[in-house]
C-alpha cells in the first residue's frame, strides 16, 4: 500500500449529508469508503438520492488503486457516465481530487476535502464533451458529509 | 425488471475459484467475484489470485457494462498490468471476447465463457501494434463456489 492511499484509510466508513445536485435539485448523499483489492485499494460507493430516497439521481461505484507505474487512479462505473478511469491529481493533504474523461468524452471532476475530523466536503461537476470551454466554476454538486455513527442506547 | 446486461450474464454472477497457469509458467489459484450493481446496470468484477501458501499474488477489479450498441465495455485494473478499457470483439455465441490497450505499447486480449458451471478465462498480453497471436496465454478454469443460482427463468 502506498503512503498516498494510506492517507485516505481513516475515511473508511459511511458518510451522509444533504446537498444540492449540479442541476440544482436538493439531494441526500450517502458515500461509503471500504477496503478493496485485499488491502491495496480503497473502494467507494457514492449515492445521491432525491430527499425521499425513492430515486437514485446518481450512483458511482469505484476503487482507488495504484498502477505499476505508481500513478493512482480511480476505476469506476457511474450510472450517468458509464465506465470511468479518473486520475488522482496532486493536492493538499486531506484532499482527494479525481479528474478525467468518461468513455463518451464528458469531463469529470470529483473532490473530497476533509474540513475537520468527522466532516468531509464533497464537490463534483461534469461538463459535456461538446462544451470544452465551459468554465470549471459553472454549476456543480456540493454537499457537506458527516460520518454516520450507530445510535447508542441511553446509558451505554 | 432484468437489464439486458443481467439477462446475458446472469449465469456468471457469484464467486468462482480454480487453478490458473500464467503465460510465464507460474501457477496459482484464481478467484473471480461477479456482483450486480445499481439494479443490474453494471457488474462489478473483483479478482484475486493466491500462491500455494495462500498469499495473494495478483489483484484485479473491473466493471462490465453495455455501450449504446449493446456491446460490452470492461474497464479494468490489474495489479500487474494497470488500467485499461476493453471493448467487446466478435466471437462465437456464449463467448465474451474483449480487447484493449495497456500502458507501454501493450495490449490485452481476454476470452471468457461459462459452461456447465465452469468459468473459463484465457488472456494474452501483447506488445506493439503487430503483436503476435502465437504468444503464450494465461489460462484458468474456475468452478462456482457456493450453490448455483436460480434458473434464468426464475431470476427474471
Amino acid at each position: 500500500m502506498t503512503a498516498q492511499l494510506a492517507e485516505f484509510l481513516p475515511w473508511i466508513g459511511v458518510w451522509t449529508g444533504v446537498g444540492e445536485s449540479q442541476a440544482g435539485q436538493p439531494c441526500f448523499v450517502r458515500n461509503r469508503f471500504f477496503p478493496g483489492l485485499e488491502g491495496d485499494g480503497l473502494g467507494m460507493q457514492f449515492e445521491a438520492w432525491d430527499p425521499g430516497m425513492t430515486t437514485l439521481f446518481h450512483g458511482v461505484r469505484a476503487v482507488l488503486a495504484t498502477a505499476p507505474s505508481g500513478v493512482m487512479r480511480a476505476l469506476a462505473y457511474s450510472t450517468i457516465h458509464g465506465a470511468l478511469i479518473l486520475e488522482l491529481t496532486p493536492d493538499d493533504p486531506g484532499v482527494m481530487a479525481l479528474a478525467g474523461e468518461s468513455v463518451a468524452g464528458n469531463r469529470i471532476s470529483v473532490t473530497f476535502l476533509q474540513e475537520e475530523p468527522g466532516r468531509l466536503l464533497f464537490t463534483a461537476f461534469w461538463r459535456p464533451a461538446m462544451h470544452e470551454r465551459q468554465p470549471n466554476d459553472g454549476p456543480r454538486m456540493t454537499c457537506g458529509l458527516t460520518r454516520a455513527v450507530p445510535k447508542r442506547p441511553p446509558g451505554v | 425488471m432484468t437489464t439486458p446486461l443481467i439477462k446475458r450474464f446472469h449465469d456468471w454472477l457469484g464467486v468462482w475459484r480454480g487453478p490458473i497457469e500464467w503465460s510465464d509458467g507460474r501457477r496459482g489459484i484464481m478467484e473471480f467475484t461477479f456482483e450486480s450493481i445499481f439494479n443490474g446496470q453494471a457488474i462489478e468484477v473483483r479478482t484475486v489470485s493466491f500462491d500455494s501458501e495462500g498469499a495473494p499474488l495478483t489483484r484485479g477489479w473491473g466493471y462490465l457494462s453495455l455501450d449504446r450498441n449493446g456491446r460490452v465495455i470492461d474497464n479494468i485494473y490489474f495489479s500487474d498490468a494497470g488500467f485499461s478499457v476493453l471493448h467487446e470483439v466478435a466471437d462465437d455465441p456464449g463467448m465474451l471476447s474483449l480487447h484493449g490497450p495497456l500502458p507501454g505499447n501493450r495490449n490485452l486480449d481476454v476470452a471468457m465463457m461459462v459452461e456447465d458451471d465452469v468459468l473459463a478465462i484465457s488472456s494474452r498480453l501483447g506488445e506493439g501494434y503487430a503483436a503476435s497471436d502465437a504468444r503464450p496465454r494465461t489460462f484458468t478454469r474456475m468452478r462456482r463456489i457456493g450453490r448455483s443460482l436460480a434458473p434464468r427463468e426464475e431470476a427474471e
